[in-house]
């Protein structure tokens, strides 16, 4: 029996105990800051809130991500690829123009979640239409994506008298995190959480081959479609809080699989959603302290989605140059 | 009739653009190796594409008195194996001993497998001689391996109908007769129906044949009646000759002309 065999079992185990104990703990400081204990310190209230929003935004971005690359079997896309977080961007922008009164969060959640589910469907088809591989679903999304990029940029300028901070939401950033969020991160969390438990068996059938699904008692068609729909949602939703952050969910799978060794949809996706926390909780850290510690050039930081984006895309060309080296494509 | 053999009796069947099957109707024996043998096209992957109702029709198929329209999406599971190419999980690779637990996911409830299911996984190894197989991955493997593997993904569910289409497909000689070997070891616990269009591979193989050419039974019966009705020369449009060895069929060779 080979190592893996002998500790695959506990990988499972292990992280789901993580996870919940993760979530125990952001639950007991979210209660001590709001029942009181914390709140004469408005910086332990402030960092709480933004470590927590770096770690379950990553969280949910890593492990949807994984689900969508699983489901369409193609290691190229995340959120950012797809069009799907530019989608949701979009739509809370759009939704700041035509409301004037400040919207609750979870109605700005609702909003970004249909924004991406539009840009999803949008790529889906076009990608579709010519021919579904995994490079027409990276060209149909940089098409989408720049789309409502473009678009989003356009409609940042207009609603900037009545959020300050919108402008954040095209980089991705954690700057003007309100504590309100973390419940509803904390929910979009479980929702991913669950989402994954019911998926894993139908992706790993999915993996082997449509027909090889079929006769597991999966309908290859429907489970592929409401898996990529519902991840993408959940995974779009997450812009309202933070604005686009790229490059987590494609790059967080990998590392999984990496240290994993394995694409058991059993166990990427968590290992997946706990590498995705971390990576933008340092890179979060890391865009809050660049311009302060090490150049001391100016008051400020630099919004953690280009940190992430600086490491995520030469990542992201490095799988397609590994995909496509050994194939004359 | 026994009550566990399959039979079909299907009004039309096809795909959305391409009707293939029009007033089917064939009885397959249950505990026998059953070839479906026919020319590229004949209908044979549809024909066992619809026994786990992956192609829609029309009219009745019973799977041991029951009719398959009723039954749950699970039962089918439980009950059938298909197997044909697999896609290589290029991108993640997977190993050959997680894809056979894998085959084994619809009989267990939750996420992770039991002992039981490692135990199996053990078993189909050495029963098919790839033990050596286990940690290797599914892309890494040559097509006579593969062929093993997936011929073990479909067996260990340990299902009552086995549905192989092309399990000789890309193999040489050696492999082709191993796969015939593996195969007929189950024969008798498993109702077992292949798909080929070897007939060499097929008369050393089955012991029951149905014949198709462009979705219509050409003939059906045992190895002589097919061979007195010269039903295989009908199906491929070929002139053969027949090579026997202590009276046994062993070859099967076209005359080219």
């Amino acid at each position: 029996m080979s190592i893996y065999r002998l500790f695959k079992r506990k990988i499972l185990v292990f992280s789901t105990i993580l996870l919940l104990l993760l979530s125990a703990l952001v639950l007991l400081g979210f209660l001590f800051i709001h029942l009181g204990y914390g709140s004469s310190s408005i910086i332990y209230e402030y960092r709480f809130n933004r470590i927590m929003a770096a770690s379950l935004v990553g969280l949910i971005l890593g492990l949807t991500g994984a689900l969508l690359q699983s489901s369409l079997r193609n290691p190229l896309v995340d959120h950012y690829i797809l069009g799907i977080g530019s989608g949701g961007v979009f739509a809370v922008m759009l939704f700041y123009l035509v409301s004037s009164a400040t919207a609750a969060l979870a109605l700005l959640t609702i909003v970004a979640g249909i924004g991406g589910l539009a840009a999803l469907i949008i790529t889906i088809m076009v990608a579709e239409a010519v021919g579904g591989s995994d490079v027409a679903y990276v060209l149909a999304g940089i098409g989408v994506n720049s789309m409502f990029s473009g678009a989003s940029l356009l409609l940042s300028y207009m609603v900037a008298s009545k959020n300050p901070f919108i402008a954040y939401a095209l980089v991705g950033s954690f700057v003007a995190v309100d504590p309100g969020w973390i419940p509803l991160l904390i929910f979009l969390s479980i929702l991913s959480f669950i989402l994954y438990i019911f998926t894993a068996k139908p992706l790993n059938a999915l993996l082997i081959g449509d027909e090889y699904a079929a006769q597991q008692g999966y309908n290859p068609r429907v489970a592929r479609l409401l898996i990529v729909l519902l991840s993408g949602v959940i995974g779009a939703s997450v812009v309202a809080c933070c604005g686009l952050i790229g490059f987590i969910g494609l790059v967080s799978p990998h590392i999984a699989r990496l240290l994993l060794g394995t694409s058991d949809n059993r166990m990427v996706p968590v290992i997946a959603g706990i590498v995705g926390a971390l990576l933008l909780l340092l890179s979060d850290n890391f865009s809050r302290l660049i311009l302060a510690g090490p150049f001391l050039v100016s008051v400020g930081e630099v919004p953690a989605g280009a940190i992430v984006s600086l490491f995520g895309a030469p990542f992201f060309l490095s799988i397609m140059i590994r995909r496509f080296r050994g194939r004359g494509a | 009739m026994k009550p566990s053999d399959i039979v079909v009796d299907v009004k039309s069947a096809g795909y959305r653009n391409k009707l293939v099957f029009e007033n089917l109707r064939i009885k397959i024996p249950s505990g026998k190796i059953t070839a479906l043998l026919g020319p590229n096209g004949s209908g044979k992957t549809t024909l066992l594409k619809m026994l786990f109702r992956r192609i829609k029709y029309s009219g009745k198929i019973l799977i041991g008195f029951k009719e398959l329209a009723e039954m749950s999406n699970r039962e089918i599971a439980r009950l059938i194996s298909y197997m044909g190419e697999i896609a290589l999980p290029d991108m993640m690779g997977l190993k050959v001993f997680e894809a056979l637990l894998i085959s084994r996911s619809s009989l267990y409830r939750g996420l992770i497998e039991r002992q039981e299911d490692i135990r199996e996984a053990e078993a189909v190894l050495r029963e098919l001689g790839i033990e050596h197989l286990s940690e290797r991955r599914l892309d890494e493997l040559s097509s006579g391996e593969l062929r093993k593997v997936v011929l073990g993904m479909a067996l260990i569910k340990h299902p009552k109908y086995l549905l192989l289409d092309e399990p000789d497909s890309h193999l040489d000689m050696l492999s082709r007769i191993e796969i015939s070997r593996i195969i007929k070891k189950y024969s008798g616990r498993t109702t077992i129906i292949i798909a080929t269009h070897d007939p060499v591979f097929a008369v050393n193989t089955a012991e029951y044949f149905v014949l198709l050419r462009d979705g219509r039974v050409v003939d059906e019966g045992n190895l002589e009646r097919i061979v007195g009705n010269k039903s295989i020369e009908k199906t491929f449009g070929v002139k053969l000759k027949y090579i026997y060895e202590d009276n046994r069929l062993v070859g099967i060779i076209p005359i080219y002309d």
